[in-house]
């Protein structure tokens, strides 16, 4: 099943999104996850990629962000994580305006709003059972994102038999620490791994 | 109502699905109770042999509350009782059942978060979901989760089941897991290193 085929017309420019954003990944699959202010520096200093803020003023992104595309980096933002903003369609429109190039939820329903403003739809997707793990997947499926996120992703080599291929590219995140980790998950599939070790913004060497 | 005889840990919870599981070679085991409503839980709980435990936030029509956790120990006889919220875990364990509460780890960040809370005080223990991640849990992470810890989640598979056990008091899995575990052990080493008794817990 590929859910993107399902996203009609305005998928085409998308698919640019998704081919620039997985072109991004195949140089370094390492993004880096920044959870407080101070780590901004080091992401922007390091080879990933693109950087993925968790944490902070939702309200003052503008800043980061354009830090961040000055450093020639892909900047995504976690609507549901950051301070200030409510994860509904307005948040999404503020991100949207702040230059976020990609916006990470866990709200399969923000997917095509995401989209409509052009920018690249991230669907996390916290695994924490089995029985979760169909409603989850068959919810991700309906959401239709561009890009998967599967939390916590150092499971995902365990859990790829459960996993239904939805034919988007796979983030991990999640406990991932370690240039094996990351090698172990890329072998199971996933295009990339998002982390808060920093040591690996470099790519798992 | 019956007082609540002082509990033990079973180290295997199966997950009920109605029907009855078998003994796990040499691993004391109890049956877990998830996602029902509150009239099959009742009727579930009265057919059960050995001890078992309940998440109570998943009781369809039980609010999770201290009414929820002394009508689950003292009137059906929980033996474990598993809850987000601190207050319906403590009260469990008030009453002589184990009350752990839930918690999940689906990222360093929010493990950290959980540690830095201590939203779980003396007397009560966790139910980490899900469990699968425990083998890739640093010592100082584990360190910081109360006792005693419940891997529940995702653990399907034999060698999964062992290496949870061998970081965590008991593991939930669900009845096929259960069976392919006791062939494994069936067939293979002790897979533990520790006796084959079920983990007192700590008054």
């Amino acid at each position: 099943m590929n859910v993107r085929a399902a996203a009609g017309p305005a998928a085409a420019a998308d698919d640019r999104n998704v081919a620039a954003f997985v072109a991004r990944l195949r140089e370094q699959p390492c993004c880096a996850a920044v959870v407080a202010e101070p780590f901004l520096d080091l992401a922007l200093a390091s080879a990933s990629p693109i950087i993925v803020i968790l944490r902070g003023d939702g309200l003052a992104l503008r800043e980061p962000i354009d830090r961040i595309h000055a450093a020639g980096k892909l900047a995504a933002v976690h609507l549901d994580l950051v301070d200030g903003l409510e994860a509904d369609i307005h948040g999404v429109s503020w991100l949207a305006r702040c230059g976020a190039d990609a916006i990470v939820s866990s709200r399969g329903s923000l997917m095509p709003a995401i989209r409509r403003e052009g920018r690249l739809a991230i669907h996390r997707v916290l695994l924490s059972r089995r029985s979760h793990l169909d409603s989850a997947m068959k919810a991700a499926a309906r959401a239709a994102p561009d890009v998967l996120e599967v939390l916590p992703g150092i499971l995902l080599p365990s859990i790829t038999q459960l996993l239904p291929r939805l034919g988007i590219p796979v983030l991990a995140g999640g406990f991932i620490r370690s240039p094996d980790d990351v090698r172990a998950v890329m072998a199971a599939g996933a295009a990339g791994v998002t982390t808060s070790q920093a040591d690996l913004w470099g790519g798992p060497g | 109502m019956t007082p609540a005889p002082s509990w033990r840990l079973p180290r295997v919870l199966v997950v009920d699905d109605g029907e009855p599981h078998g003994p796990i070679d040499g691993l004391p085991t109890g049956t877990f109770l998830r996602d029902l409503d509150l009239t099959a839980l009742v009727s579930r709980a009265s057919a059960i042999d050995g001890p078992w435990g309940v998440d109570v936030d998943s009781i369809r029509g039980l609010h999770p509350d201290e009414a929820a956790a002394r009508f689950v120990v003292q009137r059906l006889g929980a033996a474990v009782v598993v809850s987000r919220r601190t207050t319906v875990a403590r009260a469990a364990a008030a009453i002589g059942a184990v009350g752990l509460l839930a918690v999940h780890a689906f990222d360093s960040t929010g493990l950290r978060r959980i540690a830095v809370s201590g939203s779980a005080p003396g007397g009560i223990g966790s139910l980490l979901s899900p469990g699968l991640v425990l083998p890739h849990l640093r010592r100082d992470e584990l360190a910081v989760l109360p006792r005693p810890l419940v891997g529940h989640g995702l653990i399907t598979r034999p060698a999964d089941a062992r290496a949870c056990l061998e970081l965590a008091d008991a593991i939930v899995v669900r009845r096929d897991a259960a069976r392919f575990l006791g062939l494994a052990l069936r067939g293979g080493s002790h897979p533990t290193g520790q006796p084959l008794t079920t983990i007192p817990i700590e008054e």
